[in-house]
């Protein structure tokens, strides 16, 4: 009869720990959303390098389990492997280690061939602050605000780095709206351009770009932190680690370490990155109204960019001799989802003149929206750290 | 007009600014790269080898 206890005892312990036991309408709901993020990547490539971790990690983080018995398996408990892992995102070293990457893989020639493309970086730099005025309007403090803003810049490590230093509560939350909305750039961007151009903006063809020396593509990087340094010193951590990455490219003498930075390296970070990222929404601390507003908010950022991109073009040519100007379709590549936003400007040119090919020139705001975007979470980190 | 309105106001209004500043330096700095480097063709190879060839002789 004991025995019989002692073993009904246990299997009621047993069934305390299981999942079933601990699952809750909310572990559900993330379970759902973490298999339409593996479904995205898989069925319609939308950033499947990002979405499959971030979709798996979804699932890791929200296997229900009894919190309170101090196990030490998820990510909020203190010493687990995924806690662990997940200190490079909340103490802010991933994302320098993707810039440096990034920098690896970057060719600045576009920019450098034609610099008034920075402008255009620059114009979608509107989608940060305007989301941050939102947000501080919706009851955000200055500091959450600043981090749900940088939604805007499209610029999932930025996004990260930021949040990290000024509100490591929203991380999940923030992470997640910027690497979605990245990964739905194919969707949000091109209705927004249509929208905002004439069928003859759209097929204007642009000037070749003029040939850039290697000396160029040298001093670049060097000039650029140096100017980062002096500048915007907060923006440091991430720009400086992109130039050094694009240092290492352009220098010709550093081939192996320019290709550790862009292939495994990035790689590696990635992974880690896009897996306790997807882990961190853990229901319990993920499912709140406050992450609901984050999502709203961070669709606005990322349309006000786009937009802003695109109609300071169209500004911009009423400055510019015929035969110099832009083509509109390349304003939402400011927004620096590298490089989708450019693919997409040379997706909707080639509907409109299937000789009209974009992205070399598209690449151009790109880049510097990456560069925007890092001056831009200086500012925000000078301001309000 | 509340301070915390004025205060998000004037962040933004700065930090628009300073990045067209900045950026506008980079665009400045880079017109006058390519004035102070200009990009040279390299000579075709062939040109050069007779150059070395009547050098020889």
């Amino acid at each position: 009869m004991n025995t019989l206890l002692t073993l009904g005892d246990n299997l009621k312990t047993f069934w305390d720990y299981t999942g079933m036991a601990n699952a809750t309408f909310g572990h559900i709901i993330m379970i759902l959303v973490g298999l339409f993020f593996i479904y995205l990547a898989i069925s319609k490539e939308y950033e499947p390098l990002l979405l499959i971790p971030i979709g798996f990690g979804i699932l890791i983080g929200n296997i229900p389990f009894n919190e309170a018995a101090g196990l030490q398996i998820g990510i909020y408990e203190e010493g687990s492997v995924f806690n662990i892992l997940y200190q490079g995102v909340v103490q802010g070293w991933y994302p320098p280690l993707i810039f440096l990457g990034i920098g690896a893989m970057t060719d600045f020639s576009s920019l450098i061939s034609n610099p008034k493309l920075f402008l255009i970086g620059a114009a979608c730099q509107f989608g940060i602050f305007g989301a941050y005025v939102v947000a501080l309007q919706w009851g955000f403090a200055p500091n959450e605000a600043a981090s749900i803003g940088i939604i805007g810049g499209a610029d999932g490590p930025t996004a990260i780095f930021l949040t990290s230093k000024l509100a490591p509560q929203l991380l999940g939350a923030v992470a997640i709206s910027a690497y979605s909305y990245m990964a739905l750039v194919p969707v949000i961007q091109p209705p927004f351009m249509k929208l905002l151009t004439t069928k003859k903006e759209r097929v204007i063809k642009m000037k070749t770009p003029r040939v850039v020396s290697q000396t160029e593509k040298i001093l670049f990087p060097i000039v650029g932190l140096l100017l980062t340094t002096f500048l915007v010193p907060s923006g440091l951590p991430l720009l400086g680690m992109l130039f050094f990455g694009n240092l290492l490219k352009e220098s010709g003498v550093t081939r192996r370490l320019a290709e550790t930075a862009r292939g495994p390296l990035i790689d590696t970070i990635t992974i880690l990155l896009g897996l306790t990222v997807g882990a961190s929404t853990q229901a319990t601390t993920f499912l709140r109204w406050e992450s609901m507003k984050i999502f709203i908010i961070g669709a606005f950022s990322f349309v006000v960019a786009t937009c802003a991109g695109i109609l300071f073009v169209k500004l911009f040519n009423l400055f510019l001799k015929e035969g110099n100007k832009i083509n509109p379709l390349i304003g939402n590549s400011g927004v620096s989802a590298v490089p989708d936003s450019a693919r997409i400007s040379q997706v909707v040119g080639l509907e409109y003149d299937n000789t009209n090919y974009l992205l070399m020139h598209a690449m151009g705001p790109n880049v510097a929206g990456v560069i925007g975007s890092a001056v831009a979470a200086g500012i925000m980190l000078g301001f309000l750290y | 007009m509340t301070p915390t309105i004025e205060n998000t106001l004037l962040i933004a209004g700065i930090g628009i600014a300073g990045i067209f500043v900045f950026m506008a330096i980079f665009y400045l700095l880079i017109i006058g790269l390519d004035k102070l480097l200009p990009f040279e063709e390299a000579k075709p190879v062939e040109q050069i080898v007779t150059v070395e060839e009547m050098d020889g002789e």
